[in-house]
């Protein structure tokens, strides 16, 4: 999009879309809940179940939660209304119509006629337990056969694709069920998880999709209650964590969406698709190599200058393509990424109250209020009596917001944004802007725990690296993705509080966060009776 | 429906809508032999170039309001032609919702596509969806409930991928309403078995459907005993989404029912042709009385080497970078501006062709269906496309409403653009339209949609979108809140 702003004020609340939600019973269990899959979610559940090559049948998105703090995951807005419910039927046609051919082979038999019975039961059994990540009720068989008796003509592979259909619309399936097992229900409303809905919790939060063997069979032999156990299951499978821990960090990152993404072509000639690609490209290998893989520490992300970059982008950075150490004086970490700082940007400036306002929001976890409109106007009207217009962004910005009631905020997020006015519009370092040198001294302020003067881009990445109070955000964030609901400051929660002892003791490794939480008794508690703040 | 309350005892009209004549179907409603009144919304991108999309006057000077024509050169609208007595443009309606932030104006295309149907800002909460639901949504669910698919949502070439570059229409929750972009998957998701197909094979899928239904709302109905009382809401609403498409699966007839066929490969223009041919069968039919059609999305740069190229000169083509790119560059070369006429004029003919079909007989009443159709067709950029703002947006109104629609008229509702400096634009990203020209321009996109609620059949809806644009005190200080905005005062 490009954004003109008639008003040239404080275009302070631009970034509408990153606000944050009253934070809920910091301390308590979950409520008891039924969680709508995600259209990722979904989409690995089909696979897991009919095989990956089935997703070609069908490819509509389907519509996810409302976006807090970036995050489209949370159980509370993730519904079937009309819009889904058509489109998870139409995608469940499209599926079981596809996996026709592959019935025989699916359910490890194709019958004679004597056998059709048992063979399509087996199947039906088999299928099913897996699409509700739980042993069948009896109900639920017999739902499932009579199923498959409409559905039988002309042939066999016709009714277990009804079946397929099915379970495919089942609420059971749509949703992850964390009611918890009323048997274990105490006075005080709280519930413990089944051993399956654990397994469930286990493998969604770490993979995205259902639990595998080995889960499953745990389940079965209800080995999850075990803290231990629960804690070696997300060992064990943080390796295959990293598509969520990307789509995790590009949340946080606010670089998940990468529409509007124009540059002007006269002022970026190079800026494409092409040029996006590889930027996308760097930033998810990144995460690979130092979350997924490497020592997994949140100061590694925000400081390592060892990252992998195609042509295009090796341009930008004024490197070889390829496994690259960058020179640690022009950038560190995420923050300095072309993509993080392209999408920050505005269509053919840098932009420093949005990059401030991305720190002072994304990784300090602070609210930002809207710009009063008397501000604005004098905003506004400071910029048009100078004449010359001032060659820099910084000093434009500065005109702009040194009315009285600017000052508040942008005396907080605009000098965190400063610091990076040597990155331009696609992340280019310059030294210039306009004729003028460029001035990126910046600072954090007095609240933060590293508050203080900072000199670029690298040094500001260097501060938040070691703040205390980043590393608290980033945990509460990075539950939130986990657990589908923010559940607020990590400090004032046992629970989180417990995940973060570890995490401290496992020497930053992330890993140990995650562990935390799957360990921690209320991982797998549930509270029946409504609180105040649900919903 | 709480909504619906809050529309209940709104005043007489407040507003002026001086394109409607409500008193021409006064008691319309109630009248033997009417036909009820269709809402189509057509959307296509990229604005256009003032020069070629406005029309002339047939002596070559400035056009009057009802002395005007489409036939010139590089005319964007000229496929038009025919039809000018039965519609209306209008020159200088702004998608004022984006003028009004507390910083000015926002340009850009998905602001606008979003603006057209919704009359509101960005929704505050996330994402960069529109702040209310779209008029297709609220009349779908204000009008009595008679037609087995509630509403249709066409779009031809609009999955890009790049959904917030791509979506028209909103419910009431702000989440985004989907395209049906295949043409088969619309006919046998709402055709088959309503207009007596002999196809068993469909006949089937419907039967099939029918079943998997059943099933899901057992399964639903079985689960919701589970719950505790703070997750029921979310079974609730899921149980009423099947109800509602189980309700669809109720069959009615019509006498010559069109069929598509799954294996026919449809490029952009047989596709496009193929989606107007389903939403007149649907009018025809009343198979739903609330459509919207949506060719392309906001940003897209595709060639549409489809397009034969101009009469008037044939070195004009559109068969490279057009779309979004020539939108860019109109201010910059004369062939730009000629391409943008010539991408705008592919539009204008499926507008055409539209027409030329709608205006049969209607088998609901009198007339024929354009009569009884209002189409509100815009676009996401404004007049002059180069600088991406929401004023001065394309829009024309067409089809006779009902015999509600004042047709035959091109209204010019604000002057001329004042100061409007170029070269800040280009050096700063900024832009400075002056405050004289933008507080004089009190016509936007709310009136009209405002229009289409009354000529739908709603008459007591004083006001669409975001109250913060009415001129009318009473909407003064009305706290606009999304979701829950009240559409008229107390």
């Amino acid at each position: 999009m490009i954004v003109v702003w008639l008003g040239i004020g404080c275009p302070l609340d631009l970034d509408e879309e990153r606000t944050t939600e009253p934070v809920v019973l910091p301390a308590d269990p979950l409520p008891a809940r039924v969680w709508r899959l995600t259209a990722d979610e979904y989409r690995a559940s089909v696979a897991d179940l009919l095989g990956p090559e089935i997703l070609a049948a069908d490819r509509r998105t389907i519509a996810d939660g409302q976006s807090v703090n970036g995050f489209t995951n949370g159980a509370a807005s993730l519904q079937v209304r009309f819009e889904e419910a058509t489109d998870f039927l139409h995608a469940a046609e499209a599926y079981s119509t596809a996996v026709l051919p592959r019935v025989p082979e699916l359910c490890g038999c194709d019958p004679e006629p004597s056998a059709e019975e048992a063979c399509a039961r087996d199947c039906l059994d088999a299928l099913g337990a897996r699409a509700y990540r739980r042993p069948l009720t009896e109900v639920e068989r017999e739902r499932l056969w009579q199923s498959y008796l409409a559905g039988r003509e002309p042939a066999f592979r016709d009714g277990i694709a009804m079946g397929i259909a099915t379970m495919l619309v089942s609420p059971t399936f749509l949703y992850r069920s964390e009611l918890g097992d009323p048997a274990s229900e105490g006075p005080d409303g709280m519930r413990i998880l089944t051993p399956h809905e654990t397994a469930a919790a286990i493998s969604f939060m770490m993979t995205g999709a259902p639990p595998d063997e080995a889960l499953r069979a745990d389940a079965d032999a209800d080995a999850l209650s075990d803290p231990d156990q629960r804690a070696a299951h997300v060992s064990r499978l943080y390796p295959r964590a990293g598509d969520r821990l990307v789509d995790f960090v590009r949340r946080w990152l606010a670089v998940e969406d990468l529409t509007n993404l124009d540059k002007h072509a006269g002022t970026y000639p190079d800026y494409g698709q092409a040029l996006l690609d590889e930027m996308v490209a760097e930033t998810e290998a990144f995460i690979r190599a130092h979350l997924v893989r490497g020592d997994r520490r949140l100061d590694t992300l925000l400081t390592s200058p060892d990252t992998t970059v195609g042509e295009r982008l090796a341009e930008v950075y004024g490197t070889a393509p390829g496994a690259v150490a960058l020179d640690p004086e022009e950038r560190a970490g995420l923050l300095t990424q072309a993509l993080l700082l392209t999408r920050h940007s505005t269509y053919d400036s840098s932009a420093p109250v949005y990059r401030g306002a991305f720190v002072w929001r994304q990784l300090l976890c602070q609210d930002l209020p809207s710009p009063p409109p008397e501000a604005v106007e004098a905003g506004r009207s400071a910029l048009e009596a100078r004449d010359p217009v001032p060659p820099t962004t910084r000093e434009r910005t500065e005109v702009m917001t040194r009315g009285e009631g600017c000052v508040s905020c942008h005396s907080v997020i605009d000098p965190i944004g400063f610091a990076f006015e040597h990155y331009d519009a696609i992340g280019a370092l310059r030294a210039t802007e306009g004729g003028a040198p460029i001035d990126a001294s910046g600072a954090l302020p007095a609240s933060v725990d590293v508050g203080g003067p900072v000199r670029d881009g690298p040094d500001l990445a260097a501060a938040l690296a070691e703040s205390e109070d980043v590393q608290r955000c980033f945990l509460r964030r990075l539950t939130q993705h986990a657990l589908g609901a923010d559940l607020g400051p990590v400090d004032e929660s046992g629970w989180l509080h417990g995940a973060s002892e570890s995490l401290r003791e496992a020497d930053r490794d992330l890993r140990a966060y995650l562990v935390g939480l799957a360990r921690d008794p209320r991982f797998v508690q549930r509270r029946v009776v409504p609180v105040q703040g649900d919903l | 429906m709480r909504r619906r309350s809050l529309l209940a005892g709104c005043g007489a009209a407040a507003l002026s809508l001086p394109f409607v004549d409500m008193l021409a179907r006064r008691g319309a409603h109630a009248a033997e032999g009417r036909a009820p009144v269709r809402f189509l919304g057509l959307f296509n991108p990229h604005g256009s170039w003032a020069e070629y999309w406005r029309p002339r006057a047939p002596s070559g000077g400035p056009a009057g309001r009802v002395d005007f024509t489409f036939d010139f050169p590089w005319s964007a609208l000229a496929p038009l032609q025919p039809w000018r007595d039965r519609l209306i443009v209008f020159d200088g309606i702004d998608y004022k919702a984006h003028m009004v932030t507390p910083h000015g104006a926002e340009v850009g295309h998905e602001a606008g596509m979003k603006s057209l149907l919704t009359a509101a800002g960005w929704r505050a909460d996330g994402g960069r969806f529109a702040n209310s639901m779209s008029v297709d949504r609220f009349l779908e669910l204000h009008l009595p409930q008679t037609t087995p698919v509630p509403s249709l949502r066409l779009g031809v070439g609009t999955t890009g991928g790049r959904t917030e570059m791509s979506t028209l229409c909103f419910d009431e929750h702000l989440s985004r309403l989907e395209n049906q972009e295949h043409p088969y998957e619309v006919y046998r998701d709402h055709f088959v078995g309503r207009l007596g197909t002999p196809d068993p094979a469909l006949r089937r899928t419907l039967s099939r459907r029918e079943s998997i239904l059943d099933a899901a709302t057992a399964d639903l109905q079985r689960l919701q005993k589970t719950l505790p009382a703070s997750e029921s809401h979310k079974l609730a609403a899921h149980l009423d989404a099947l109800r509602t498409i189980e309700r669809g699966l109720s069959k009615v007839s019509c006498d010559h029912p069109m069929v598509v066929d799954e294996a026919w490969s449809l490029p952009v223009p047989e596709a496009s042709r193929l989606q107007i041919d389903l939403v007149v069968q649907a009018f025809a039919c009343d198979l739903t009385r609330i459509s919207t059609l949506q060719w392309m999305y906001s940003g897209m740069s595709m060639p549409m080497s489809w397009v034969s190229p101009a009469a008037e000169d044939p070195s004009v083509t559109l068969d490279l970078d057009i779309h979004h790119g020539v939108a860019h560059r109109v201010d910059e070369t004369a062939l730009a501006r000629k391409q943008t006429a010539l991408v705008q004029r592919w539009y204008a003919s499926e507008v055409a062709y539209l027409l030329e079909s709608l205006d049969v007989p209607d088998p609901m009443g009198e007339g024929t269906i354009l009569d009884n159709t209002v189409i509100l067709w815009g676009n996401s950029l404004g007049e002059h496309a180069a600088h991406h703002t929401l004023m001065r947006i394309p829009i024309l109104m067409l089809g006779g409403g009902g015999g509600m629609l004042k047709t035959g008229q091109y209204l010019q509702l604000q002057p001329p653009f004042g100061r409007y400096v170029t070269e800040v634009t280009k050096d700063m990203g900024y832009a400075v339209i002056d405050e004289a020209t933008r507080r004089a321009n009190h016509f936007s996109n709310n009136q009209l949609l405002t229009g289409v609620c009354r000529m739908m059949g709603l008459p007591e809806v004083d006001y669409f979108g975001d109250p913060r644009l009415s001129d009318d005190p009473r909407f003064r200080g009305v706290q606009w809140q999304g979701s829950d905005a009240d559409w008229c005062a107390s």
